[in-house]
């Protein structure tokens, strides 16, 4: 990391948005699972079997994920997540954009109803970002990992180099 | 002395670090288990209604093609329920949610005229039915949510006065003719349901591609429903289970504009 960027106010406001991004599309989906869950249907990726316990597990499980980046517990696990979920949503907004589909994108359930198509996936892969950053540099200023395990923060001046990190 | 105590000191304190790292992936495994079962929980508490059960055929069979019926038949057509499908139809208009897909046909828009057939080989036009409202359905044999809507549908139907309003359904999963008949006549349903084909055919148990009729209405989720003014312009539009009460108040409103 270029050392005009060591700073650990950076990192925080990098977890931070990372854990609002997350916690926003959980709580938008959780408002009404049902109608989260006739958005995953029409993805038509899943078995029929799969699209309502997906659609309950999806939003509960970005919500704890937004947690655990706002406390800073596992920081580079939860990043690591973030970044598979991101690009997982990115993928299936991608095929039904090339076959064709005309479906919403469900990213943030009924509150912000959007096509999935091209502009979704930029934009998702613009959300990608913050997790992306911080599974390189996990940001641990003024969080359980630093105040508990006494991990070091990637953002602060003189931190570990990422091969003297261990996963937590 | 003192390095040695700084040692076990230094010790001491990285054990302590360890264990709370276990202790914290092992909050986290059980946040996951907890996640998972709340979610197999939600899925299962919630009810679903009863699968309907089969209408007489006897009297759509007396007016199908032999052949027709005997394909039917031979598919051997039940509906399946999920866990949330078929709770929607009972409810007050109110209850209606916002539509998924946001490309639907606006209001306003001119209806895409079409002509299709039905399973029996009847032609049937949006235009024969200028001067009505319409509540036309698009919908799958092999989908759930339209299967729930069926029995709700055909009471609605019976219940319009035809001189102003009627029920269409269109196929969108490319169905083929002993599908569709075969959804129909377990449901005893009357209002015609139209076949609209593609390249590659459906049934229910194969689900095809929408067909271009069903495309023209930016089909995206099924059921997606449209209520068509007298005018042939779209007056409103929906997808997903919708309550019937709110089915019948956009019909009404629309034959009565």
């Amino acid at each position: 990391m270029p050392d005009r960027l060591r700073n650990p106010w950076l990192g925080l406001a990098v977890r931070l948005i990372a854990a609002g991004i997350w916690l926003a599309a959980g709580v938008a989906k959780a408002l009404d699972f049902t109608a989260f869950q006739t958005q995953l249907q029409g993805y038509d990726v899943l078995p029929s079997a799969l699209v309502t316990p997906v659609g309950y597990l999806l939003p509960l499980a970005e919500i704890v994920l937004g947690i655990y980046l706002l406390v800073g517990a596992l920081v580079r696990p939860a990043a690591i997540v973030s970044t598979v979920l991101m690009a997982t949503f990115v993928a299936a907004q991608a095929q039904a954009w090339a076959r064709g589909l005309v479906i919403d994108c469900g990213c943030f359930g009924n509150l912000d109803l959007q096509r999935a198509g091209g502009d979704t996936i930029l934009r998702d892969l613009g959300l990608a970002v913050p997790g992306v950053v911080l599974a390189i540099w996990p940001a641990r200023h003024l969080s359980v990992d630093q105040s508990f395990l006494g991990r070091s923060d990637a953002f602060s001046p003189g931190a570990a180099p990422p091969s003297a990190r261990t996963l937590a | 002395m003192g390095k040695a105590r700084r040692e076990r000191e230094r010790r001491e304190h990285e054990e302590a670090r360890r264990r709370r790292a276990i202790a914290i992936w092992v909050a986290t495994g059980v946040v996951a288990v907890a996640l998972a079962a709340t979610a197999g929980i939600l899925s299962n508490r919630t009810d679903s209604a009863p699968v309907p059960s089969a209408a007489d055929p006897t009297s759509a069979d007396a007016q199908a093609p032999p052949e027709l019926v005997a394909a039917a038949k031979a598919l051997d057509f039940r509906p399946h329920t999920e866990p949330g499908v078929g709770l929607m139809e009972d409810k007050p208009a109110s209850a209606a949610r916002a539509a998924a897909n946001p490309d639907l046909l606006a209001p306003g828009t001119q209806a895409p005229p079409f002509s299709l057939r039905t399973p029996e080989g009847d032609t049937v036009s949006l235009a024969d039915y200028r001067g009505k409202a319409v509540l036309l359905e698009l919908f799958a044999t092999w989908c759930p949510h339209c299967q729930a809507e069926a029995p709700h549908l055909e009471r609605l139907s019976d219940q319009l006065d035809p001189a102003k309003a009627a029920i269409l359904a269109i196929d969108g999963s490319s169905g083929d003719a002993a599908s569709v008949y075969a959804f129909h006549r377990y449901f005893g349903l009357t209002y015609p349901a139209l076949l609209d084909p593609s390249g590659t055919p459906g049934s229910f148990t194969q689900p095809g591609p929408a067909g271009p009729v069903s495309r023209s209405y930016r089909l995206g989720v099924f059921p997606t429903f449209y209520v068509i003014g007298p005018d042939g312009t779209v007056r409103w539009a929906g997808d997903g289970e919708q309550p019937t009460a709110k089915l019948r108040q956009e019909l009404e409103r629309a034959a009565n504009a």
